[in-house]
C-alpha cells in the first residue's frame, strides 16, 4: 500500500495531500507524543487526536509519512503549513482512533 | 504593579532571535511591567542573561522554565534563585529523549543561548520540544524541595495542559493556575475562579505577543515569597486587554 492510497479509504478527508508517495511501512495509534517518538515506525502513518504542530515535529523526527486525525478534530493552519514543509500528509476522519486503526490495518494487510 | 510570568526566549524551539533576553526586558519595561519571568521549554539556560538584562532595565525577574511533564502537560516552574533554576533545568534537559534540534541554518527554530548584550554564546543541541521524564507529581516534589513555585500552564488549552492530558486538575496543585490569553475570564467556562487563583500571561514567543495578557497585583511583588503570598491572598487580577 502506498501512502497516497490512504486517500481512497472511506471517510478520510485529505487536508494536506503533498508528500513523497512511498510504500507505507506500517501504522501506529497513540495520543502521547513521547510514545509516538519511541515506538512509531519510520515510513508509517500515525493515527491520533493530537491536532497541533508538535505532532508534525515528532512525526518528522520519527520519519512518519502521514497523520490521520480522528474525531474530526479542528486542525490549525500552522499544523498544515508545518506538514507541507515536512512533506507529511494529513488526513482527517470522523472515526475514532480504534475505528481508523482497523480501517488502516485492513488496507495494510489486504 | 503589572507582571508577566510566562515568556519564551530564542532558546525555545519556537522563538526566534528577536526574542533575546535583552529585547524581552526592554519590551517589558515599555509595557510597564514590574515583574517578569523567563520560562523557556524544558530549559533555564537563558535565565542568567535574562536576570542581568532585567537588572539593567530596573525590572524584578524570576528564573523559570516551562516543563513538559511525562503526561505531556505544560507546567511553569518558577524560582528566585538562578542556581536552583539552572540546576533543575539541567535535570529536566538530561531527562529528555535524545533528538537533535534544528541547526543554525534554521535561525527561527534553532535554540539560541544569548548573553545580556545580545551576543550569541551557543545553542542547545538537544531538541527541547519534547516531554521530560518527570511526572506531574515528581515535579511537585522537586520544585517544592527547591523552594520554587509550580503553576500549571494554559489549563484551558486543548493540548499540553493538565486538563487536556488528565481530564482534571489533580490535588496538590494550587493555589494558582494559568489560563491562556484566549480564555474568557468573565464567563470562566471551566469554573476555575471558585477553586483557584486565576492567572494569565502572554506566553509570548514573538515580541508582538507581549502584553496580550498580564497580571495586576494590588501591591509591590518583586520576590517569589511576595508572589506566593499574593497568590494565596488572591491579591491579583488576571487581565486580557481589549
Amino acid at each position: 500500500m502506498k501512502v497516497a492510497d490512504l486517500a481512497t479509504l472511506p471517510g478520510l478527508e485529505p487536508l494536506q495531500p503533498d508528500g513523497e508517495d512511498a510504500e507505507l511501512t506500517g501504522a501506529y495509534t497513540s495520543d502521547l507524543l513521547s510514545d509516538v517518538m519511541a515506538h512509531a515506525p519510520a515510513g508509517g502513518v500515525l493515527i491520533t487526536i493530537q491536532a497541533h504542530t508538535n505532532t508534525i515535529a515528532v512525526a518528522s523526527l520519527v520519519g512518519l509519512r502521514a497523520v490521520i486525525l480522528c474525531n474530526r478534530r479542528p486542525v490549525p493552519d500552522d499544523m498544515l503549513a508545518a506538514a507541507r514543509r515536512e512533506h507529511i500528509r494529513i488526513y482527517r476522519t470522523a472515526d475514532h482512533q480504534f475505528q481508523a486503526s482497523i480501517l488502516v490495518h485492513h488496507s495494510l494487510t489486504a | 504593579m503589572k507582571a508577566d510570568l510566562h515568556i519564551h526566549s530564542c532558546l525555545s524551539p519556537c522563538g526566534g532571535l528577536e526574542m533575546s533576553p535583552r529585547a524581552i526586558a526592554r519590551r517589558a519595561r515599555e509595557l510597564g511591567l514590574g515583574l517578569v519571568a523567563l520560562t523557556d521549554h524544558n530549559s533555564a539556560a537563558n535565565c542568567g542573561a535574562f536576570v542581568e538584562a532585567c537588572r539593567r532595565e530596573g525590572l524584578a525577574a524570576l528564573c523559570g522554565l516551562e516543563v513538559c511533564t511525562r503526561e505531556e502537560a505544560h507546567v511553569l516552574c518558577l524560582f528566585d534563585r538562578l542556581d536552583r533554576a539552572e540546576e533543575f533545568g539541567a535535570a529536566v534537559l538530561a531527562s529528555l529523549p535524545p533528538a537533535p534540534a534544528p541547526g543554525p541554518d534554521e535561525p527561527d527554530r534553532a535554540q539560541w543561548l544569548l548573553n545580556a548584550d545580545d551576543e550569541i554564546e551557543g545553542r542547545v543541541e538537544q531538541y527541547l520540544g519534547l516531554a521530560s521524564a518527570f511526572t506531574l507529581s515528581d515535579l511537585l516534589a522537586r520544585v517544592a524541595q527547591l523552594d520554587g513555585l509550580l503553576i500549571p500552564a494554559h489549563v484551558d488549552r486543548p493540548a499540553f495542559s493538565v486538563i487536556s492530558q488528565l481530564g482534571f486538575i489533580p490535588p496538590g496543585i494550587g493555589p494558582a493556575v494559568e489560563v491562556s490569553f484566549r480564555y474568557n475570564l468573565r464567563a470562566d467556562p471551566l469554573n476555575l475562579q471558585g477553586r483557584y487563583t486565576l492567572l494569565t500571561h502572554s506566553d509570548a514567543h514573538e515580541p508582538e505577543h507581549m502584553g496580550r495578557a498580564y497580571l495586576e497585583f494590588a501591591s509591590e511583588v518583586t520576590t517569589l515569597a511576595a508572589l506566593r503570598k499574593a497568590l494565596a491572598d488572591r491579591a491579583v487580577r488576571a487581565i486580557h486587554p481589549p
